[in-house]
């Protein structure tokens, strides 16, 4: 297991003791607690502490842990640094917020020491994974003097610049947080970009992330009428998840999406790059006795994507 | 748990108590968030004031519910967090009311005082 630092966040001292105790037991001992989001951020943006990974609690008076989320979102050294919420039951219907506000995931409250050994375990990955590309992407930006980014076309990587767009991994997470019964009521709809391999292979990580954030902004206008979340899913793939058990019609969205990346024509063709065409599949949504898992929902929307783009 | 919650007392168990320390901290607060509650609870009776007396006993329930069942204390932990539940509920529809909440907020000041009266003896 990497060596990890983690700041706490949480108003209670009880629950800041009691977080220290669990966390030392299972081999994270490399732990700040504070008692405030205010104090949070002063530590946050004293470049002399660098923290891996944040654990807030939702429920804190003056500043939320949802609103500290987003503050600490906006500095520039931790954009991407996985963020856990820490959400009591009462608290679980505003985890949506959080996952808006740009958190990877949450824990329960009162914690369970096997719940949280699992999510730290995923934070711990996450990061090795980052490690590992950031050496590669040092190594050929000193190479070859460019600015690198190395993905590949399977991976599912964040994207930023649309503000309902979310990491796959945190959409999987607040599906997970619905329940049967508020899972029921949403809808999940895949979208795939029928000539991503063709973008993957003619630019370079950075272009083929940027026609991505393209694709996801005309995915959101397509969607503006509905509560929503969406996610790169890898392979040029997207998913939404909208707050509301409905019925799409994917020709309709699919000529919207194409209206907005037309505007985009002349711009991919100076840089030879193809522009983005996208299948829409068919709305997918959770049976209530059948019991849909979350994964089984979304691999059902992505086959029906990819279904649409082979009878296209 | 039932009534009797006295977790790291047991006659058989001579090791020491990892979690003794964070417990006895536990119920020096507690302690003064039995006290709380009871002047919260006169603060309620007076109309103005019942709003902002009950969201204060529904944040002491919440601080409870956030820890009492990991150290032990499942019961108090149960009723701290149905009344935080409930509270957050009531405030949300805007009905916080005295007599709606009043039975449990005994029940949780109840069980609170026994786990303290435990501790004392």
């Amino acid at each position: 297991m990497a060596p990890m630092r983690i700041l706490a966040v949480d108003d209670d001292p009880v629950f800041l003791l009691l977080l220290e105790h669990i966390l030392s037991s299972i081999g994270y001992t490399d732990l700040r607690c504070v008692g405030s989001g205010a104090e949070a951020l002063a530590l946050l943006r004293d470049r002399q502490n660098s923290f891996d990974c944040l654990l807030l609690d939702i429920d804190m008076p003056e500043m939320t842990g949802i609103e500290l989320c987003r503050r600490v979102r906006s500095l520039p050294d931790y954009r991407d640094t996985p963020v856990v919420m820490i959400t009591a039951m009462k608290t679980l219907q505003y985890v949506e917020g959080a996952f808006r506000a740009g958190a990877n995931d949450y824990v329960h409250k009162p914690v369970d020491e096997l719940e949280i050994r699992t999510r730290l375990r995923m934070v711990g990955d996450l990061l090795d994974e980052r490690r590992r590309r950031a050496s590669v992407e040092s190594r050929i930006s000193s190479d070859f003097g460019l600015p690198a980014v190395n993905i590949t076309f399977e991976e599912a990587f964040p994207i930023t610049e649309v503000s309902s767009t979310i990491a796959y991994l945190a959409l999987e997470n607040y599906a997970l947080t619905l329940g049967r019964l508020r899972l029921y009521g949403h809808t999940a709809v895949a979208f795939k970009v029928v000539n991503a391999e063709g973008i993957f292979c003619s630019t370079d990580g950075i272009g083929y992330i940027d026609t991505m954030a393209n694709v996801a902004a005309a995915v959101d206008g397509a969607l503006k009428s509905y509560t929503h979340l969406i996610a790169y899913a890898g392979k040029g793939e997207f998913i939404a998840m909208i707050s509301q058990r409905c019925e799409l019609d994917p020709y309709a969205l699919q000529d919207a999406i194409e209206m907005t990346l037309e505007r985009y024509e002349r711009l991919y063709q100076t840089l030879n790059i193809p522009l983005p065409r996208v299948c829409v599949g068919e709305a997918q949504h959770a049976g209530f006795f059948t019991r849909t898992s979350v994964s089984s929902l979304m691999r059902d929307a992505r086959e029906s994507a990819r279904r649409a783009m082979a009878a296209r | 748990m039932s009534m009797s919650e006295t977790p790291g007392h047991s006659a058989t168990t001579t090791r020491p108590d990892p979690l003794g320390a964070i417990r006895q901290r536990f119920l020096a607060l507690a302690d003064s968030y039995s006290v709380e509650i009871e002047i919260l609870m006169e603060d309620a009776a007076d109309p103005a004031q019942t709003a902002e007396a009950l969201g204060e006993v529904g944040a002491i329930a919440h601080r409870v519910a956030g820890v009492a069942a990991t150290l032990g204390f499942e019961r108090l932990g149960d009723l701290a967090a149905r009344l935080d539940r409930q509270l957050t509920e009531a405030r949300r529809q805007g009905a916080l009311s005295v007599d709606s909440h009043d039975g449990l907020i005994r029940e949780f000041h109840a069980a609170m005082e026994d786990l303290l009266e435990r501790g004392r003896r």
